[in-house]
Order: C-alpha cells, then sequence, then structure tokens
C-alpha cells in the first residue's frame, strides 16, 4: 500500500485496499474528504436535505462501484464527480419537473449553521450563487469556490474546459449585479431583488394538473 | 467561438456575456467574492446517516436492489462513449398471450460514470470519457398493466406495492407467459372501498389482469417508442430517468399510467398521465405525488 507523506495510505492505495476487501478502508477514504464533498454538495444542491441525500447515495454508490475506477484520475476527482452529478440530477429532478418549488434558497442560507458560520457578506453571496441556474452553479462552485482549475473541473463535470469556462463567465455575469448590493448597499440589484427560478411546470405535491 | 466538443449554447452565451461588457475586473470581483465563502464542515446529524449507511453497506453482501434486477434478466449495455444513454426503445414485447406487459430493459451505465439518485445517464455522462470508472449497473423496468383503480388517496400506498412488485417480481410476465400484473395487490393496496389501506409488498400477483385496462394504455405501455417519448417529456430535458415501476390503469375512471421514479433518498416521485402522454410535446400530466417509501 502506497503511503503519503505522512504516513498514512493515499487515496489511491485506500481504495484499492478497500476492493481487496479492507472493511474501513473507504470509510477512512470518506472521512477524508467528506467535508469538502459536503460543502460541493450543499453549495450545488442549495438545500441541506437534498445534500445530504445526494452525498449519501453518491458516496454508497462509490463504494459499490470502486471496482470499476480505472485509476486514470484522481480518486478525489472520481468521487466529486459522483458527487456532483448525484447533485445535479437532484437539482434538476427538483426543477425541471413537478417537484416541491425550490426552497428559498435565494434569501435564506442553504444551512441554518451558516448564519453563524457566515458574515451577512458571506450568506448574500451564497444567496445569489444559489439562484443561478445549477449548470453555472456547479461550475462556480468548483471553480471559484473551491479553487479546482478548469480542468479539473472539466473532468468532474463531464463537459469540455470551454464549455466550463463559459459557464462560469455567464455565472459571474449574473452574480455581478446582485453583489452590487453587496458591494454597495446603496445600489440596486441587490440579493433580495433576485427571484429564484420557478419549476416550469409548477407542480405541488399532490395536486392536480388538470 | 465554439472550441472542440464545446456546446454551442455555451459557446453563444459567453459570446453574449462578453459583448454584454462583463469586465475581467468584475469577474475577478466575483470570482473573489465566491472564493471567500466560508468552508463548510460536514454536520454531525449528516455525518453520522452518512457512515451508518456506508457501514450498512460493508454488513450487506447482497446486491442492491438495481443490481438484483438487473441479474433477473434485464439487457447489459456498456456504456457507450459520447452517449450514456441507451435509448428505451430497446424493449423486448414479450409474445401476444403476454402483450400487456413489456420488458423494457434499460442497459444504463450510470453509478460509475458518477450518476446516483434516482437517474441515469445524465449530460455529465453523455459528454465524454469517464475518467477513472467503468460501468458497473444496469436497471429494469417492467411496465405492467393492472387496470388498477388509482386515486389520489390511495396513490401512495398503491405506488410502494408498485415499486415493491417490480422489484420482488421483476420478471413475473416473463415467467408465466401469460397477462400478469400487480392488480390484485394494488387493489389490496387500496383498500376495499379505495381508501388509504396500508398495503402488503409481500401480496401475490395475480394470473390475470384487469379487463379495465384501456386499448390506449396498452399502446404506451407496449409500444417502446411511445413509452420511451413519454418519459423523455417527463424528464423535461433533464437527465433520462429511471423508472422504477409504470403501471397502466385508470385515474378518477379515466384511462392512465403511473409512473413511479425514485425522488433521491425514501422518496418516490409519483406521476399519473394519460395516454397521451409524450405527444405535442407534452407529457399530459394528471397528478403528481411525492410519496416516502
Amino acid at each position: 500500500m502506497s503511503e503519503q507523506d505522512t504516513g498514512t495510505p493515499d487515496d489511491a492505495a485506500l481504495l484499492a485496499a478497500h476492493v481487496a476487501g479492507d472493511p474501513g478502508a473507504f470509510e477512512v477514504l470518506v472521512r477524508r474528504h467528506q467535508d469538502r464533498l459536503w460543502a460541493v454538495a450543499l453549495r450545488t444542491v442549495g438545500d441541506r436535505e437534498d445534500a445530504a441525500d445526494a452525498l449519501q447515495n453518491a458516496l454508497v454508490a462509490a463504494y459499490r462501484s470502486a471496482a470499476g475506477f480505472r485509476g486514470d484520475a484522481a480518486v478525489t476527482t472520481w468521487l466529486h464527480r459522483i458527487v456532483v452529478n448525484a447533485c445535479l440530477d437532484v437539482v434538476r429532478r427538483r426543477t425541471a419537473r413537478p417537484t416541491d418549488p425550490l426552497p428559498e434558497a435565494a434569501r435564506e442560507p442553504a444551512d441554518p449553521r451558516d448564519r453563524f458560520a457566515e458574515s451577512d457578506t458571506a450568506a448574500a453571496v451564497a444567496a445569489a450563487l444559489a439562484t443561478l441556474p445549477v449548470d453555472q452553479r456547479a461550475a462556480l462552485v468548483l471553480v471559484d469556490v473551491h479553487g479546482y482549475g478548469v480542468e479539473q473541473a472539466a473532468a468532474i463535470l463531464g463537459v469540455p474546459t470551454g464549455t466550463v469556462k463559459s459557464r462560469c463567465a455567464r455565472g459571474r455575469a449574473r452574480l455581478a449585479p446582485m453583489l452590487a448590493g453587496v458591494w454597495n448597499p446603496a445600489a440596486p440589484g441587490n440579493v433580495e431583488a433576485a427571484q429564484p427560478a420557478q419549476p416550469p411546470r409548477g407542480a405541488r405535491n399532490g395536486e392536480d394538473l388538470r | 467561438m465554439s472550441g472542440p466538443g464545446e456546446d454551442p449554447a455555451d459557446a453563444q452565451d459567453a459570446t453574449a456575456v462578453d459583448e454584454a461588457g462583463l469586465d475581467p475586473v468584475t469577474q475577478d470581483r466575483v470570482a473573489a467574492a465566491l472564493a471567500a465563502l466560508p468552508a463548510l464542515a460536514l454536520p454531525d446529524d449528516v455525518a453520522a446517516r452518512l457512515h451508518a449507511a456506508l457501514a450498512a453497506e460493508r454488513d450487506t453482501p447482497a446486491p442492491a436492489a438495481e443490481h438484483a434486477v438487473a441479474s433477473a434478466g434485464a439487457t447489459v449495455t456498456a456504456l457507450q462513449p459520447r452517449r450514456a444513454r441507451v435509448p428505451r426503445g430497446n424493449a423486448a414485447v414479450l409474445g401476444a398471450a403476454a402483450s400487456v406487459v413489456v420488458v423494457l430493459a434499460l442497459g444504463v451505465a450510470w453509478v460509475a460514470s458518477g450518476h446516483v439518485g434516482g437517474t441515469s445517464g445524465s449530460s455529465a455522462a453523455a459528454a465524454g470519457a469517464v475518467p477513472g470508472a467503468s460501468p458497473v449497473n444496469v436497471f429494469a423496468v417492467h411496465p405492467t398493466e393492472s387496470g388498477v383503480g388509482y386515486t389520489p388517496a390511495a396513490l401512495p400506498a398503491q405506488a410502494r406495492t408498485l415499486v415493491d412488485l417490480s422489484t420482488v417480481h421483476p420478471s413475473a410476465a416473463t415467467v408465466s407467459g401469460a397477462a400478469t400484473s400487480p392488480a390484485g395487490a394494488l387493489t389490496s393496496a387500496s383498500g376495499p372501498s379505495g381508501g388509504t389501506a396500508g398495503a402488503s409488498s409481500s401480496g401475490s400477483i395475480p394470473a390475470s389482469r384487469s379487463s379495465a385496462v384501456a386499448p390506449t394504455v396498452t399502446a404506451l405501455l407496449t409500444t417502446p417508442s411511445v413509452l420511451d417519448r413519454c418519459l423523455q417529456e417527463l424528464e423535461a430535458g433533464g437527465p433520462p430517468l429511471r423508472p422504477l415501476a409504470v403501471d397502466g390503469g385508470t385515474f378518477r375512471s379515466a384511462p392512465a399510467v403511473v409512473v413511479v421514479l425514485s425522488g433521491g433518498g425514501q422518496q418516490l416521485a409519483v406521476y399519473v398521465v394519460t395516454p397521451a402522454c409524450g405527444q405535442g410535446g407534452d407529457p399530459h400530466l394528471l397528478y403528481y405525488a411525492n410519496v416516502t417509501r
């Protein structure tokens, strides 16, 4: 088992150990990355429960499919890809089809703890981010929030690098007027004015559609 | 300007952004604001839940439901580069006697391509090679025609039973060679008066279907291309759906088809559509319910 400089197994070694039957290896791997994966999930989904579901489903799926990992990408990229795709699926299902309307993500922090963890400015930025179309949001979460390179973000999202760049550019362009109110409270177009996207078919749970 | 493999719409929008004049300074300022967002730690309750799920996975050698269904006879199709989604038209209509039931084999490598949580083969997987993974999972759905009268009140119990039966008897139709359906169990789930009596997932599957199934419903369920179009409309441009169960019957006395999807976690997304589902670019939704398993 290869080891990091710290003497602990690296990600690839942990995954290989898991595939080989080590019952604790995958948990060590998850604990190593769970905070960042959670942050990506929560920022992308914008809803705590949905993010928790997506993260759990994704990591259980990764647990099961680890034997299929070929090692031609970093383990973290693979994990992020599974988690991000689970998040995108959750958001698209929620917004593209008649389910419960989007949460009040545009006005409230996704995680109640954020109220305490984030400053007013950070909360406003997070709220503005939550109003973006999910593809743009996911790209910005990876590139701007978490500092992944465009190429790694492209690998995670499964899209060309040019697409990541354009999504980031479009996302920033949408955010700029909203953040103007944060940077300058007297300016128009602050976050409060931003409206979350509406489910196209507008159905509610248990609702007749005719 | 669209680069190789780049989504033209994205490139077009990027051009529009440039033309809108978002200056690099503002771009950097927005990026900096995003970068300044604080780190988030996995909350204790979510961590406990996550690790409990992984522990359960470790302690359960039996395959997941999806694997079990797949091994019960579904067609396994490897993920194709550039297009993960396998057309649902790859269904097999199982003989005239069993024409009311179609085994719709959907071979989609979804987990290894980074797809979980109730859908498969989304645009991300379709966009290109999957780094570090290979196909490992497939699923199947077996549309049935129970002829059951679905009602808003009974729908949760009926949907649960429908999914249970689809899992427990994934190949019931192919085994009997005759028209089989979960009609009895679903009727039971509806309660004696069509109410909300609890369903028994182990209820027996009767050997015959109800005669109350409209030809239009049969046409939807037994014509793969028609059912495929219906599901595509339910997708509404999102990632391909992973239906857990599809059943034909009635809804408020009108011909209808019930499509049950995984809603993530323990949630079921239950859609009731008319037999015209998919026609005119419309799913023809009658009713929707979010149901806890």
